[in-house]
């Protein structure tokens, strides 16, 4: 029981603790908890990054939707020339 | 720029994908495994005997595919308003199992190179360091996952083979003499565990949705198979004449221990088994990377319906390292990892008879719609 506590405070704070390790006690250690968050704030922040420099950079024959038109104007391209 | 979305495989590639897929963890304790179920040199049949099993479920599973080109498995179940639940829940276990399989393989993957590579360095150092470079994997999309596998499987298993033939001068046959002498049951209880040894080909139930329909063939993903399987079966083979039955049942990876066995002329050479982890290591991203991938396209296709779902790679990261450090010591790890597999092996044969079941309530109703026009 902890300083300054009466009897039943104590075996609340007891059956509290038996029930958050019987709930959580398979959770891994917080230093494990504090490094998954770090490697996920990592992750974005290096997305982020990324991402922002390849829009800075990218030119529009990049671009999806103009790959996409140069690629069936070169199959009509294709088609009249075997006709 | 490439576009991700149109890309679509051939069989080779698919073939090269389940090689790198199925080789994961499972191959180091195999041995062990086998040796520990059977109790006697069996150990190999059991293991040809599953892979027997996992090519008749490929083969039929690659007969359905050809009714639902362009489509999973679980989308072609989602299509009725019954199977939608079905595929729903399917999706959700399949993708707690390919997370759990990520968490795992990067438990493994620390404690392995905490033995035999960097004993010094922390774990959450190693398992974020790979789970950081399979995020940037997927990133890459599908065609990047498999370029990867076209790149690193045939250097890893060319290479493990070398490795583990040349213990072959050690081997003694007197240990495998004779054959089943226990009868049929040692065999029987080895497959068992042979069994989830060779899960990982359940990757064709998603990947072949991407597959170029002449490609929808049974032979290339049959071959990968038979591949590993014969490999494996090797291996054990090879532990059981180098080390003994019952030393090779106490030993945590024999097929570390293998590459460690391994005696050049002159000894210019020593501790090979540095060399076969690192390149165990490729193989082991490939699986960790495919198991990242399919979380991932498990939750845009079937939960979250985004299109982009640029936060989701990061997030299956962030959970999967909380799940490798769940088990606390190897014991629970490997316990950990036979519930996976036991997870794994119910949602095949679910998924599989699923299907069936799927293509045979649809064909009955179109043949009764169809009389119903044309009486």
């Amino acid at each position: 029981m902890h300083y300054g506590m009466d009897q039943e405070q104590g075996q609340r704070m007891m059956d509290t603790q038996y029930w958050m390790d019987r709930l959580f006690g398979f959770m891994p250690y917080r230093a494990v908890i504090w490094t998954a968050i770090g490697i996920f704030v990592l992750s974005e922040v290096m997305r982020f990054i990324s991402q922002w420099i390849n829009s800075l950079t990218r030119l529009p024959w990049m671009e999806e939707k103009n790959e996409l038109r140069r690629t069936a104007n070169s199959h009509a391209v294709n088609e009249e020339n075997t006709q | 720029m490439i576009n991700q979305q149109q890309y679509q495989l051939n069989a080779t590639e698919i073939s090269m994908a389940v090689i790198g897929m199925v080789i994961g963890v499972g191959v180091l304790t195999v041995p062990r495994n086998l040796a520990e179920a059977t109790g006697t040199a069996d150990g190999w049949i059991s293991m040809l005997l599953s892979g027997l099993i996992v090519i008749l479920i490929v083969y039929l599973y690659l007969r359905l595919q050809q009714s639902f080109l362009g489509m999973t498995l679980l989308e072609y179940i989602a299509q009725g308003s019954i199977g939608k639940w079905l595929a729903y829940s399917l999706a959700f276990f399949f993708f707690l199992y390919f997370l759990c399989l990520l968490g795992y393989e990067a438990s493994l993957l620390s404690t392995v190179i905490r033995l035999y590579l960097l004993n010094q360095t922390p774990s959450e150092v190693i398992i974020g360091s790979m789970l950081l470079t399979t995020t940037y994997a997927v990133s890459k999309g599908l065609q990047g996952i498999i370029h990867l596998s076209l790149l690193f499987v045939p250097i890893t298993f060319i290479i493990s083979i070398i490795l583990v033939l040349s213990n072959v001068g050690q081997i003694t046959l007197d240990a495998f003499m004779p054959v089943m002498a226990d009868g049929i049951g040692p065999v029987l209880a080895g497959m068992k565990v042979s069994a989830p040894s060779l899960l990982g080909f359940e990757i064709i139930f998603f990947f072949l949705a991407y597959t170029k329909p002449q490609s929808v063939r049974a032979l290339p993903a049959v071959l990968a198979i038979a591949m590993i399987t014969l490999f494996t079966a090797l291996v054990t083979i090879i532990s059981y004449g180098v080390f003994s039955i019952d030393a090779t049942a106490y030993i945590t990876f024999p097929t570390v221990d293998l590459a460690k066995e391994i005696e050049l002329p002159g000894s210019f050479v020593e501790r090979l088994e540095s060399v076969f982890i690192t390149i165990w290591l490729m193989t082991l991203f490939n699986t960790m990377s495919i198991c990242h991938f399919l979380c991932v396209l498990i939750l845009k296709k079937h939960f979250i319906k985004s299109k982009s779902g640029k936060l989701f790679p990061s997030l299956v990261m962030f959970l999967a390292f909380l799940i490798a450090f769940l088990p606390y010591s190897l014991t629970e790890a490997f316990l950990f990892g036979k519930w996976i597999s036991w997870l794994g092996m119910i949602l095949v044969v679910t998924s599989l008879l699923s299907g069936y079941l799927t293509l045979w309530v649809r064909a009955k109703r179109k043949n009764s719609e169809a009389k119903a026009v044309n009486p």
